[in-house]
């Protein structure tokens, strides 16, 4: 805990001299977007729920939407192209979190179709 | 050993005409396994982009596609096969995402630590995968 907290000072201080902060605050929200879904996948699991299915639907998605969006920032090289692919998984982002909430809302949702699934 | 044998994968992709960054360096355990983790993750978000796009694009219900996959009648063997490769990379990412995220609060980060915990998420990722297509 106190590792976490001179982390985001440093981040911070470092931060302060550019005038931003917003990589810094990206960075803790990746992290606190990860130990959520990681919390949600045995809750999910125990508490299978309407609830559950939706809040596993914004997880799932904002964590993977920021994990491609590491892969573009990492391999796709010079300024139009990589607002070109960042644009792309945007919409493929939004696309993907709406078909799980039209799932959740018409069809069994995600903890019930896994159960569905694993029965198989 | 797995030191060797990650250096031998080294040294044949030179013949492969890959990146010379691949060919140059011997390959180390924490090397693959953070190029698995990407990998890994790259596969998941296809697969659940794959399962919310069908959901608006492709006609009938999930339990209509369950029954069709029964109807083929694929045998407890493929089936048991097929819930352990869905499952291995969601299990690998999982316990090298915990690893990361130790990492993250500064634990764990000498070489030998390093080695260790590597070693450690590739047998939890085996038993939890093989429990798991089990269940």
């Amino acid at each position: 805990m106190a590792a976490l907290w001179r982390l985001s000072v440093l981040c911070g201080a470092r931060e302060g001299r550019a005038g931003s902060k917003a990589a810094s605050l990206h960075w803790t929200g990746e992290r606190v977007v990860s130990v959520l879904l990681l919390g949600l996948i045995p809750a999910a699991y125990l508490n299978p729920c309407s609830a559950m299915d939706y809040s596993l639907a914004a997880t799932l998605t904002l964590h993977s939407h920021w994990g491609i969006g590491q892969v573009v920032t990492d391999y796709v090289h010079g300024d139009a192209v990589q607002k070109a692919a960042k644009t792309g998984l945007l919409v493929l982002s939004a696309f993907t979190f709406a078909g799980l909430c039209y799932f959740n809302y018409h069809d069994v949702g995600i903890c019930k179709a896994v159960a569905m699934l694993w029965k198989l | 050993m797995a030191a060797l044998l990650l250096r031998h994968v080294g040294r044949h992709c030179l013949r492969a005409h890959l990146s010379p960054q691949l060919c140059i360096r011997n390959w180390s355990l924490p090397m693959a396994m953070s190029i698995c983790h990407r990998g890994t993750g790259i596969a998941l978000s296809a697969g659940v982009s794959l399962f919310g796009l069908s959901a608006l694009l492709v006609p009938g219900s999930f339990e209509s596609h369950l029954e069709f996959v029964k109807s083929l009648c694929l045998g407890p063997a493929l089936i048991h096969t097929a819930k352990f490769a869905l499952v291995f990379p969601l299990m690998y990412h999982t316990w090298n995402g915990i690893r990361h995220l130790m990492w993250d609060l500064g634990k764990g980060l000498t070489i030998s630590q390093l080695h260790q915990s590597g070693v450690a998420v590739l047998v939890l990722t085996v038993l939890s995968s093989v429990g798991l297509a089990a269940m």
